[in-house]
């Protein structure tokens, strides 16, 4: 980036940094040798009997070399190139992955202690077993002290990257990563270029030869991967794409920089910053007005595990994270989860999942209502996903939950970039020649289909153009409202017409009781579909003192006759559910971070059982607190999920069609253990995650019982719950399928850290008819 | 996405229907592109439009009709596959280059191709284009929205209409 000199000191500790990295590849080869050999010898330990047993191994220790040595002539290949650029040379090079001849190297040795560094054994070859590349030459010899054992594990992780990034195998990754967030660019940016690709698998890696663990075969670990899976240069990618290497502070914090981009894209970044609040600042400062930052990834700090220990780290949690965009302009739109891996073997038998935690969010002006297609956007905590965010709140309350969930941010504004050339647009003479006819010639089905791409505000303001026009937007079936500002908006759009609404969405940063109440029953009457209303804020409120929202007052749920859906999120506002009146057509029912009152008029389990709600299919309630107790009688109910019901004393379940049933850390650890008591003979999937004793828990008859899913911890506090664990499975003959969340706790977990906030989900087989053979397959480190 | 049957499209692999716009002029388009269209769909699955007797569309002319034919004749195979789940990311690629380009018209052209969508029931040519009119809109003020879709400047009299409107729902207008 531009004009910045760097000083003598700067340039050395890039130099040194820069030393660090090539001897970490060029010790490649070296370190996996050394893992080989430590096979070999464990190997030859063995007693003959068992060695002739597993002849094969030794075999097997040979084509790793082989593997090793082809990925060692991968990575000497991609420092040549590197080295080029070192060096100065002017060579052009096409891109990194894309040459395969080595480049001719004309290093001048005595340009700088690197250059220097690799000259002198350039004629050594990386492995002469290798026949199809011959790496040209090993910059090692100088660079193989001192490779510390993390720098071993990068380099081992920049392999896996690759297949992340680059190969067909990586592709499922990359749609779980990068599509949500090219959906919504592609949304807010429809005339980005974009270009076609071409296939063109040059390279060979063996990116899974590192680990044995949980191999179903050796063919699998050792299983070559093909990259690039398509060309990067003919892919149009390189056009008008830049790369900067460099500190993202550094780089990014230049005047230059101000205002200079529309949108901002971060995958899996935001939790490497040394201080996160400066990569946000930055990130503001570089948008335009009304431009648009996405994020996904963990919140999984870095500098825990791997700095020194006065580097410095600021790790908030992702409430922290979204009070400090909002400071630096940015509002939520939507938030969601999403399910992803990070390199992960496809293969292997353990799979750590990331659960990510999806937000949109949007600048204060504007009024989202049309696109967003994905109407779970506000849902999360939802379906079988979540069992890796509950056992979190199970060993350390919420806090935890959201620290160890990916997130996505969609941050935009109201006006869009594309305004100026509209502008010309506008101009044009055939548009004001026949324009208005043609429009107003259009039947109004077709205008509301128009309306309904648009913000809610934008929809409104097209009531200027005629009197046909003000009606137009009032027969809108969908009103989204982002995030609402003042909710007198609320109130008087929906007041505005009785047409019923598929989908009203309502994100409301600041609700209370009353405002609630001003609104709520005109949504009651209007809503034929879904409703979602999420009060954002009060979450943090909730953490710091559960006193204030109880003083904001009680709300009251008006009966939604003919609502099909509703999904709450209150943020742990005092909620009462109506004592009288049917919700006749609700099918699904929601309901998060939701404070109730003990001596309330109305009881949820009334509301929600078969008398009131005739037709509910699927009930999930989640962190609630001051239920006392929920019985719930309903014969249509489907699925039930229940989780951080904190501190009920009774949970009463009869329903006879129930097919999936979630309870999760419903109760204080250190809180008697409540009565439960469930009647659902249907049941086909079972999640348990949470204390089980046969005295207080019956479970009733489950003979139709397929899949259960349950955690134990492996190590630490939490073991004497795997008692529990074992009393549950010992409830059942025989099951289907067992999955079994295997629980690390923090800094117990190999030396990293980093590993120990995930839980490995190792799906034990579909074919295990007893409980004695199932733990066989458990292997882990 | 309007797929038709997959059994109908494997039914005979290149079965022809034949159009008529309203100016007469007819055109000749396989069965599975004209399927597209929700309308035409049931008289084609009928068997009509084979043959002489073509299909009448006396709403659509034939400007239009071959604009829309445009459309379908490109997203047809991707329709044939069920919506395209196993398209491949050049083919999802290349469908949305064209849609770029395809709405890039006039808007006289752009309101006759949204009615047209909308009486043959074209779903995804109708929310093509409606984006793209939307597109026009957004972020906009009253009277850049005005002038963008070619409405004149308002009279006196729509003018303090207008304001008492922008009085009444304030919020819309910060």
């Amino acid at each position: 980036m531009g004009e910045r000199r760097y000083t003598e000191q700067e340039e050395a500790l890039e130099i040194k940094s820069l030393r660090r990295i090539i001897a970490a590849y060029a010790n490649y080869q070296d370190a996996a040798e050394r893992d080989v050999k430590r096979y070999e010898r464990s190997f030859k330990m063995l007693p003959p009997a068992h060695k002739e047993l597993l002849f094969h191994l030794g075999l097997k220790y040979q084509r790793l070399r082989w593997c090793i040595s082809m990925n060692a002539a991968f990575i000497m290949n991609m420092l040549e190139d590197e080295e080029d650029h070192i060096a100065g040379c002017s060579q052009p090079v096409d891109n990194n992955l894309g040459t395969s001849q080595g480049i001719g190297v004309s290093c001048n040795s005595d340009k700088d202690a690197i250059t220097a560094a690799y000259s002198e054994d350039k004629d050594r070859t990386a492995s002469s077993s290798v026949e199809n590349v011959t790496p040209h030459h090993c910059p090692s010899s100088l660079f193989k002290l001192n490779v510390p054992p993390i720098d071993v594990d990068k380099v081992r992780c920049i392999v896996r990257n690759i297949v992340r990034d680059w190969a067909e195998e990586g592709q499922k990754e990359r749609d779980e990563c990068y599509k949500p967030i090219l959906e919504e660019l592609n949304r807010l940016f429809p005339s980005r270029n974009k270009q076609s690709t071409q296939e063109a698998n040059e390279w060979t890696i063996y990116p899974w030869i590192h680990s044995n663990c949980n191999s179903l075969s050796d063919n699998d670990q050792l299983r070559a991967v093909k990259f690039p899976d398509i060309h990067p240069s003919s892919a149009g990618i390189t056009e008008g794409f830049s790369m900067c290497a460099g500190d993202f502070v550094e780089v990014y914090s230049e005047e230059s920089q101000d205002s200079a981009w529309d949108a901002v894209v971060t995958c899996f970044f935001l939790d490497t910053a040394h201080n996160i609040v400066e990569y946000i600042e930055i990130i503001s400062k570089v948008l335009k007005d009304g431009g648009v930052w996405i994020n996904l990834g963990p919140l999984l700090y870095q500098a825990d595990s791997y700095g020194p220990d006065d580097d410095m780290s600021i790790e908030l949690s992702l409430e922290d994270v979204k009070k400090v965009a909002y400071h630096y302009g940015f509002v939520m739109e939507v938030e969601n989860m999403i399910e992803t891996t990070y390199t992960a073997n496809m293969r292997s038998m353990m799979q750590s999942m990331i659960q990510s935690y999806v937000d949109h969010v949007c600048v204060a002006e504007s009024i989202p209502c049309g696109i967003l297609d994905n109407e779970e956007e506000y849902i999360s905590f939802k379906g079988p996903e979540a069992v890796q965010s509950s056992f979190s709140a199970f060993t350390n309350d919420q806090s935890s939950e959201l620290v160890n969930q990916s997130k996505f941010t969609a941050i935009r504004s109201s006006s869009g970039g594309d305004v100026a050339a509209k502008r010309v647009k506008a101009s044009d003479d055939d548009a004001s020649a026949g324009g208005e006819d043609c429009l107003s010639a259009l039947p109004d089905d077709v205008l509301v289909l128009i309306l309904l791409c648009l913000y809610i505000k934008d929809a409104v303001r097209t009531s200027v153009l005629s009197r046909r026009w003000r009606r137009v937007w009032t027969l809108l079936p969908v009103l989204r409202f982002g995030v609402v500002r003042d909710s007198r908006y609320l109130s008087s759009a929906l007041s505005a017409s009785e047409v019923p609404l598929r989908n009203l969405h309502v994100g409301d940063p600041n609700a209370f009781p009353e405002s609630l109440a001003a609104w709520l029953p005109t949504a009651a009457r209007r809503v034929s579909g879904r409703l979602v209303l999420v009060n954002f804020v009060p979450k943090r409120r909730a953490a710091d003192g559960e006193m204030e929202e109880s003083q904001r007052g009680t709300f009251e749920l008006p009966c939604f006759e003919t609502a099909t859906s509703i999904c709450l999120r209150l943020g742990f506002l005092v909620l009462s559910v109506p004592p009288a009146g049917v919700f006749a057509r609700l099918t699904e029912l929601s309901l998060s971070d939701v404070r109730f009152h003990f001596h309330g008029p109305g009881d949820l389990g009334d509301v929600v059982s078969s008398p009131r709600c005739p037709c509910l299919q699927k009930l999930s309630i989640h962190n609630v607190r001051g239920l006392d107790s929920i019985t719930i009688n309903s014969e249509s109910l489907q699925l039930l999920d229940l989780k951080n019901l904190r501190g009920v004393r009774q949970v009463s379940i009869a329903a006879p069609a129930l097919k999936d049933l979630t309870l999760m850390c419903s109760f204080l650890p250190d809180q008697k253990l409540p009565a439960v008591n469930i009647s659902a003979p249907q049941l086909k999937s079972l999640k348990w995650a949470h204390p089980y004793d046969p005295s207080s828990i019956h479970l009733g008859s489950m003979e139709h019982l397929q899949t259960l899913s349950t955690f134990c911890f492996v190590y630490g506090d939490g073991f004497k719950d795997n008692r529990a664990c074992l009393m549950l499975l010992s409830q059942f003959k025989a099951i289907e399928n067992l999955i079994l969340s295997l629980g690390y706790l923090p800094d117990l977990f190999w030396h990293k850290t980093a590993d120990a906030d995930f839980i490995f989900y190792v799906e034990l087989g579909g074919k295990a008819p007893t409980w004695s053979t199932p733990s066989l397959y458990i292997s882990v480190n | 996405m309007a797929a038709p049957e997959s059994g109908d499209g494997n039914n005979g692999a290149a079965r022809m229907v034949t159009l008529i716009s309203s100016d007469n002029t007819r055109f000749e388009v396989e069965a599975a592109a004209a399927s597209l269209s929700q309308t035409l769909q049931l008289t084609i699955l009928d068997g009509g439009g084979g043959g002489g007797d073509g299909i009448p569309l006396p709403n659509v002319d034939s400007a239009t009709l071959s604009k829309v034919l445009e459309y379908c004749i490109k997203h047809a195979p991707a329709a044939a596959n069920g919506g395209a789940p196993n398209a491949t990311a050049v083919d999802r690629a290349e469908l949305e280059r064209f849609d770029n380009e395809f709405v890039n018209i006039d808007q006289s052209v752009l309101y006759s191709l949204i009615m047209a969508a909308h009486n043959l029931e074209i779903e995804g040519l109708q929310s093509l284009v409606a984006k793209k009119v939307a597109d026009m809109i957004k972020g906009k003020s009253p009277m850049e929205i005005r002038r963008t879709l070619g409405f004149p400047d308002p009279t006196p009299e729509e003018q303090a209409e207008m304001n008492a409107h922008m009085l009444e729902y304030g919020w819309a207008y910060e």
